[in-house]
């Protein structure tokens, strides 16, 4: 048998946000967030596929296997290339994340027809009729369903994601119905960023407390962290490849020393270099993440999603 | 011709007249008035006065000695102090920012040579300050976007 290096697994997968385009209006979304704050809407940001197909023509490139389509501002049914990236990059696997609504049945079956039982839709519904809105604002169920049946007739694999809240938490066994009824595979995910108190759920078993924000994160202290950068670095849809997609909220990004210290970003652009050189690059990100932490002048983001104990968990 | 608006929210506290200010935008002067006890100042301005790296001044100016009461045991019994409360532009609050604003006193005289004499050192700077007790500039810097530089000062 022979065994993978770190490397090679770490690089089989390549998170991409190909769009900050959405009609949705979740509480916790970074482009919610960016409006609330600036008072102005996230531009509208689409990744452009000559970079991306030149960002990966190199032997990392071509090695990975998965591009998982999820956006941190966005959400892949609204950019308009999607068929056509698609079918540049028929030659490896997809897993797209998706809201599924407001998409017209003739974009649902254009779909169909590039995607293949390798691929994977993961649909993000947080509840039935009644309730799916509560955090999906301005989602619409009926285009929701009306997509559901429509994937459920193609080959591609379906998933049904439902993130644990409130309004649901005493639901999810009709949500799980509901989807199993349509031969959907169903989970649920816990959360820590609500931004409304009101989605809060009740049990705290509900509720990912591992990554919550602590006032000692603020400290100028030794923190052990195990960063992940090489695992779950992601290109936005602004054609930048970063160590995270968490970093990429406004709250975070800005007062960063990834944006501030522009040595980092400058050589992140999709469109100046490839996918091998950004790696090495998210490398030495890495390694100057873990020794800030040893430093104690590690991001707080860090040190809520990376120290040590949480990372050998993850 | 887009325009961009600040807003001011201050209170003046004082016993006998009203202390005055200006608010000056890259060298332009967009208000010079008294402040009343609870005064809200709208300005809307025309951002072709915005450049890359935008100053803006408030500007305190006027006061005197008299103005300020002191007993025997020099306590000051009567004063006139502006406070700064918040100050939002682009609709957007600053927030904390303001606690980050320094503010450069000019010292009345003859008071400021007696606390040279004493030995006391008056600084050339205050920061943290939205109390203005002397004559002087607040001063805000920021660059466009202003957004951005908003969302970079966030959490310091």
């Amino acid at each position: 048998m022979v065994s993978r290096k770190p490397m090679d697994i770490e690089n089989k997968k390549l998170h991409i946000e190909v769009t900050s385009r959405c009609t949705l209006k979740c509480a916790a979304c970074p482009r919610t967030t960016w409006k609330e704050i600036t008072k102005i809407p996230f531009p509208k940001q689409d990744l452009n596929i000559d970079d991306f197909v030149k960002f990966m023509d190199c032997e990392g490139g071509r090695k990975v296997e998965l591009l998982q389509l999820c956006g941190d501002y966005g959400d892949c049914i609204y950019y308009p290339d999607l068929i056509e990236f698609i079918k540049t990059f028929r030659n490896k696997k997809f897993r797209l994340h998706t809201n599924g609504s407001h998409g017209s049945p003739k974009f649902w079956n254009d779909l169909c027809k590039v995607l293949t039982e390798d691929d994977e839709i993961v649909l993000a519904i947080d509840g039935l009729e009644d309730t799916n809105h509560l955090y999906r604002k301005n989602s619409n169920w009926k285009s929701i369903m009306q997509a559901v049946d429509i994937l459920s007739k193609s080959s591609v694999k379906l998933a049904w994601q439902t993130i644990i809240f409130k309004f649901n938490e005493n639901q999810l066994e009709q949500i799980q119905e509901l989807a199993e009824s349509k031969n959907i595979r169903w989970f649920s995910l816990k959360t820590h960023r609500y931004e409304d108190t009101n989605l809060i759920p009740t049990k705290e078993s509900n509720v990912q407390t591992h990554y919550l924000f602590k006032p000692e994160y603020t400290n100028q202290e030794t923190f052990e962290i195990e960063p992940k950068c090489c695992r779950i670095k992601t290109v936005g849809s602004d054609g930048i490849f970063y160590p995270c997609d968490w970093i990429r909220n406004p709250r975070t990004l800005y007062s960063s020393q990834l944006w501030k210290d522009r040595y980092w970003l400058d050589q992140l652009h999709i469109k100046n270099t490839n996918f091998d050189n950004a790696n090495k690059i998210i490398k030495d990100w890495s390694e100057h993440v873990r020794s800030c932490g040893l430093k104690g002048n590690a991001e707080v983001l860090c040190k809520m999603k990376c120290r040590k104990e949480v990372s050998c968990h993850d | 011709m887009s325009k961009q608006t600040s807003k001011f929210y201050l209170t003046a506290e004082y016993w006998e007249n009203p202390p005055t200010i200006q608010i000056i935008l890259n060298n332009h002067c967009l208000y010079d008035a008294e402040v009343k006890k609870d005064d809200f100042i709208e300005l809307k301005y025309s951002t072709d006065i915005l450049c890359n790296e935008n100053n803006l001044v408030i500007r305190r100016y006027g006061k005197t000695i008299d103005d300020t009461q002191i007993d025997d045991n020099n306590k000051i019994i009567k004063d006139s102090i502006i406070h700064i409360s918040k100050v939002e532009i682009n609709e957007i609050d600053l927030g904390n920012i303001i606690y980050n604003i320094p503010f450069f006193p000019c010292y009345p005289e003859p008071w400021a040579s007696e606390q040279n004499d004493l030995g006391n050192h008056l600084p050339d700077t205050i920061k943290p300050c939205t109390d203005l007790c002397h004559n002087g500039n607040w001063h805000l810097s920021w660059y466009e976007p202003f957004h951005i530089w908003y969302l970079e000062n966030l959490w310091t």
